[in-house]
């Protein structure tokens, strides 16, 4: 086993610990097993502990936590961690208004986007198409980052391409179709399209 | 329709208290989604928890009805989407367990299946050209 896979399931059995506590209301006993994650390096324990200080009413200290999240994330250069920044701020873990969070949110996603992560381009495509979360629709924005997912054939972005092509009346690229019939089984998203693809 | 979980109001109690909410707040809170990443069906998602949704929905319904009743919004005075994102706010700040539990259990649900895609990352930015190509 490598170190960072070692560390890698260390930092996840102490996430899971902290999260048990956080559930049974033992916020001290979280506190602690997040701060040896943290030592650890971990963005989503700085998010953890941000959550639980937002319980004991210190929004003030989750804010604080956040910023910290951001410096390890821009240090690191894992998208997965911008996702998870993304996901704190969409849960209002931080101390600015809706809207403020809201940009935050999906200006992480975008990060976590541009940084090749598929999933994070899957997500701010289906934002930037139906004007989700406090973003304006936006159909060139949809399009640089579903081609982008669809290229690293995420199934979502997949089925949305593909519906997005079929609502537009516009052909499918070559061997799409045959894709989403192969989803069909595992994704609601691609049996829900079937009706609809070109024999 | 947009993917993942409605925090704020979810469907079942849009459609039970659309008399109650002008187009343009039902509009806003159809809007407003966490875990758009993960798919509708999966069995894993705490989406799926049924117990646990069921605990949710009431919890945000007496919520819904604390609030309405504090802005006087009735049929006659329906939410106004400026409202509706001050109870959105309130849902996502609120520290009732069976609220809060619920949303971070869907967010961290989504970080992991962020991690677990990860390894199948695709193009860096968007430079690649159309599908297929």
């Amino acid at each position: 086993m490598t170190e960072s896979t070692e560390t890698r399931l260390r930092l996840c059995s102490l996430l899971d610990q902290a999260r048990v506590s956080v559930r049974s209301g033992q916020l001290g006993a979280a506190r602690s097993k997040l701060l040896v994650a943290i030592s650890l390096g971990s963005v989503e324990a700085l998010i953890d502990l941000a959550d639980v200080e937002c319980r004991e009413e210190n929004r003030e200290a989750a804010e604080v936590l956040l910023a910290q999240a951001e410096v390890v994330a821009s240090r690191v250069g894992d998208p997965a961690d911008y996702f998870a920044l993304s996901g704190a701020y969409q849960l209002m873990l931080g101390a600015g208004t809706l809207a403020e969070q809201k940009k935050k949110a999906a200006k992480h996603l975008e990060r976590a986007a541009e940084l090749g992560l598929a999933t994070a381009q899957a997500t701010i495509a289906h934002w930037y198409r139906l004007g989700l979360n406090g973003l304006q629709a936006d159909e060139a924005s949809f399009k640089r980052w579903i081609e982008s997912a669809v290229n690293a054939r995420d199934p979502l972005a997949i089925c949305e391409y593909v519906g997005y092509l079929l609502d537009k009346g516009q052909p499918m690229p070559a061997g799409l179709a045959e894709e989403v019939r192969g989803l069909s089984a595992d994704y609601e998203e691609a049996k829900s399209l079937i009706r609809r693809l070109p024999l | 329709m947009a993917r993942g979980h409605h925090a704020a109001l979810p469907q079942e109690l849009a459609h039970r208290w659309k008399d109650f909410l002008s187009d343009e707040a039902i509009d806003y809170l159809a809007g407003q989604t966490i875990g758009s990443n993960i798919p509708h069906n999966d069995p894993n998602s705490p989406h799926k928890w049924n117990a646990a949704h069921q605990t949710y929905n009431p919890a945000v319904e007496r919520e819904l009805r604390s609030f309405m009743s504090s802005k006087g919004i009735s049929q006659d005075n329906p939410m106004t989407v400026r409202q509706a994102a001050e109870f959105e706010a309130r849902i996502l700040q609120s520290n009732k367990p069976e609220i809060r539990d619920f949303n971070q259990s869907i967010g961290r649900y989504s970080n992991e299946v962020a991690r677990t895609r990860g390894a199948g990352r695709g193009t860096t930015g968007a430079k690649g050209g159309g599908p297929n190509d």
